[in-house]
């Protein structure tokens, strides 16, 4: 029997979806305004060349923070995915080079691999009842640890022309990662938005016990979507490689947070049980956008870490508030109710 | 032997502390019989105590956050910026005191707004300290350009105070034992003593165990949650302080990684994410347990390459030791 989900009232998820359209506008309006602002006082922004930048800027923490929106939603956070980007990146390198693999079976042999660590992850997440926090932080040092001891330290190159492709190569005149980018967060938003195995993981992140008492295995799910992150995170590793031409350990390095703070920025609860896809992406794009506006401007760059740390707080802070209203006004329809049946009943006894 | 006493022994080889320090004697023996030249030597000896004491200052740090349900990721980053901050002022012919100061208010206004924004506006302490370690590290780059500052106009005796060694003769052989290591020690038992006695912190459990019963019962859950941050705060000003002595240079990258190596320290030695558990001896021998374990790894021999990764897998298996336990236990 199919878990009955979504039965919330409708009343109720208009009021959510309205809340998170405003947050979605205000946040491109936002972006835009910085994009525009850019371009008036420096120039040079809204060129090709500067928009290529731009997006492939942030494009692979983008990838990644698809796959985090998932793991977000569900209650949970993945920590783990730059050391999966990084070592995508030297497997499949290793793969190529040292092994001689044709392209193709050493991308399937990595992406396989990683998608094995993202069950693990997952696995140790249901088994060991701890916070995946500290799980995906135990893989993202250990891994991050094996990344460079297998390479010593130093970076493998020596790609044949159609791995690079994966890089810098162009479909329709845009680079391949950005098309990925684009293709995979259309494929997952109308996933997430309308498939029942997905809509599952806003059950489980707005509580796990009433999940699994409304029928859901809650530990599958779990694990699938730590599978999901981690293999998102191993594409995007490849076509890193390719896009840089070498495999470095340290490449990738606080990609996670980047990713997390594109989650945050996207308007997603941290706690769990709301987030889309559609945010996430807004919240990419502002990222990448204040960064482009940093290097535009030519201020000094060392700005940026503090910005970024700031402007996570402001949207964090910012969503805390529309929700502590949203709220506010959920409790006074809940108390007009009340009232209404208090006023029924005490009619009824007279 | 009475029944009592054997009670009592029984529950102290039970507790976590005491199979910590079983380990680590353990691992001692084991490195101390496989290299005694290199392990034993008091000079080896000194150098893995030596490193301890700044992860052993973070870890405290770390524990008293957790305590409360609480985490900091931003440690490492404030280390760095309020190393930053004292090194500026003295290379700029501020005296000593005065500039050691400014730090320790770098550092408690960093704990400050970290404990405002998870007590007042009750934003998730992980995306806070998230935001505060981009914000602090990033201001250090900015201070310092990412160049070393050094500060040859500070009085002596603060750059030597970092590298004091008192000389302790035995037999015929004299051992050098560093100054701040005795300090931090000292410094952490007084802080485990209070901890447990002290009612202003002992009463962090109950708010870290469950922080509705603690406001129901009275306790001003805010106010001891911007306190741990504070606490916290002033550990990490401890620490920048004794790196900026011991390594007379003040330097933004200083403490990058230390958060993880810290929380993953603290959990080992009993501290929970869901808050409510934690102990000062208990954090002491996890830090000393991954110090032993990456001094270890070089020592035999390893590529000292996967010392990082020991770190994880430490971690890994304490929480996979916890829940064979409490699957045992039927909790």
């Amino acid at each position: 029997m199919p878990p009955i989900i979504d039965r919330q009232s409708r009343a109720q998820r208009s009021a959510g979806q309205k809340t998170a359209l405003v947050q979605y506008i205000g946040l491109f309006a936002i972006t835009l305004a910085i994009l525009l602002g850019t371009q008036l006082f420096f120039g040079n922004v809204l060129t090709a060349a500067n928009l290529e930048v731009l997006a492939m800027n942030l494009v692979f923490e983008g990838i990644m923070a698809l796959g985090m929106t998932f793991v977000v939603i569900s209650g949970g956070i993945d920590l783990s995915v730059a050391s999966v980007f990084a070592f995508a990146e030297i497997l499949v390198a290793k793969l190529m080079v040292e092994a001689g693999l044709p392209v193709p079976a050493a991308i399937v042999i990595t992406l396989v691999t990683c998608t094995g660590i993202g069950a693990l992850n997952g696995f140790m997440i249901v088994a060991f009842r701890v916070h995946p926090i500290i799980i995906t932080m135990g893989t993202l040092l250990t891994l991050r640890g094996v990344n460079l001891a297998i390479t010593d330290g130093r970076s493998i190159s020596g790609f044949s022309e159609g791995f690079v492709f994966l890089g810098s190569g162009k479909v329709l005149g845009i680079n391949f990662p950005i098309v990925f980018f684009i293709v995979t967060a259309l494929v997952l938003g109308v996933l997430l938005a309308n498939h029942r195995f997905f809509r599952q993981l806003y059950v489980i992140g707005g509580g796990e016990r009433p999940a699994r008492l409304s029928g859901i295995n809650v530990n599958r799910v779990k694990i699938i979507i730590y599978m999901l992150s981690a293999t998102l995170a191993g594409a995007a590793g490849i076509m890193a490689a390719a896009r840089y031409g070498a495999a470095h350990w340290g490449h990738g390095n606080l990609a996670e947070l980047k990713a997390i703070a594109a989650v945050a920025v996207g308007g997603a609860n941290i706690n769990g049980g709301s987030g889309t896809i559609g945010g996430t992406v807004l919240g990419v794009i502002f990222l990448a956008v204040v960064h482009n506006a940093f290097v535009t401007s030519a201020v000094n760059t060392f700005w940026y870490d503090v910005v970024s740390g700031v402007m996570l707080l402001v949207a964090v802070l910012l969503s805390r508030l529309t929700q502590r209203r949203n709220l506010f006004a959920q409790l006074r329809i809940r108390q007009a109710k009340m009232d209404q049946i208090a006023t029924s009943t005490k009619g009824e006894s007279l | 032997m009475n029944s009592s006493e054997t009670s009592m022994v029984h529950r102290f080889v039970s507790t976590r502390e005491a199979l910590l320090l079983l380990i680590n004697v353990a691992i001692f023996a084991f490195l101390a019989i496989m290299r005694p030249e290199a392990f034993a030597s008091w000079t080896n000896l000194k150098a893995v105590l030596s490193l301890m004491t700044y992860d052993l200052l973070l870890a405290m740090a770390m524990t008293v956050v957790l305590i409360v349900r609480g985490i900091d990721l931003s440690v490492g980053s404030v280390l760095a910026l309020t190393s930053v901050t004292m090194a500026l002022l003295m290379r700029d012919g501020v005296p000593v005191i005065p500039a050691v100061f400014a730090g320790l208010a770098v550092a408690l206004a960093c704990g400050l707004i970290n404990g405002l924004l998870i007590a007042k506006a009750g934003i998730l302490p992980f995306l806070v300290t998230l935001g505060m370690m981009s914000v602090a590290r990033g201001l250090a780059t900015v201070l310092t350009t990412g160049q070393y500052i050094s500060f040859p106009r500070a009085e002596r005796w603060f750059t030597q105070f970092g590298r004091f060694e008192f000389r302790l003769q035995i037999g015929d052989s004299f051992y050098g034992i560093p100054l701040p290591l005795l300090i931090v020690l000292a410094v952490i038992l007084l802080f485990g003593l209070l901890l447990n006695n002290l009612p202003l912190l002992s009463r962090l459990f109950y708010v870290g165990e469950s922080p509705e019963a603690a406001k129901l019962s009275g306790i001003r859950v805010d106010r001891h949650l911007i306190a741990s941050y504070l606490i916290a705060a002033a550990f990490v000003w401890f620490a920048a302080v004794l790196m900026t002595s011991a390594t007379r240079i003040g330097y933004a990258n200083y403490g990058i990684g230390a958060e993880l190596r810290a929380l993953a320290a603290a959990i080992v030695g009993g501290a929970s994410i869901s808050g409510g558990s934690g102990s000062i001896v208990g954090t002491f021998l996890g830090v000393l347990m991954l110090a032993l374990i990456g001094n270890g790894f070089i020592l035999m021999n390893g590529n000292p390459n996967w010392q990082q990764a020991t770190v994880g897998i430490v971690l890994i298996a304490a929480v996979a030791f916890d829940a064979v336990r409490r699957y045992r236990t039927g909790w």
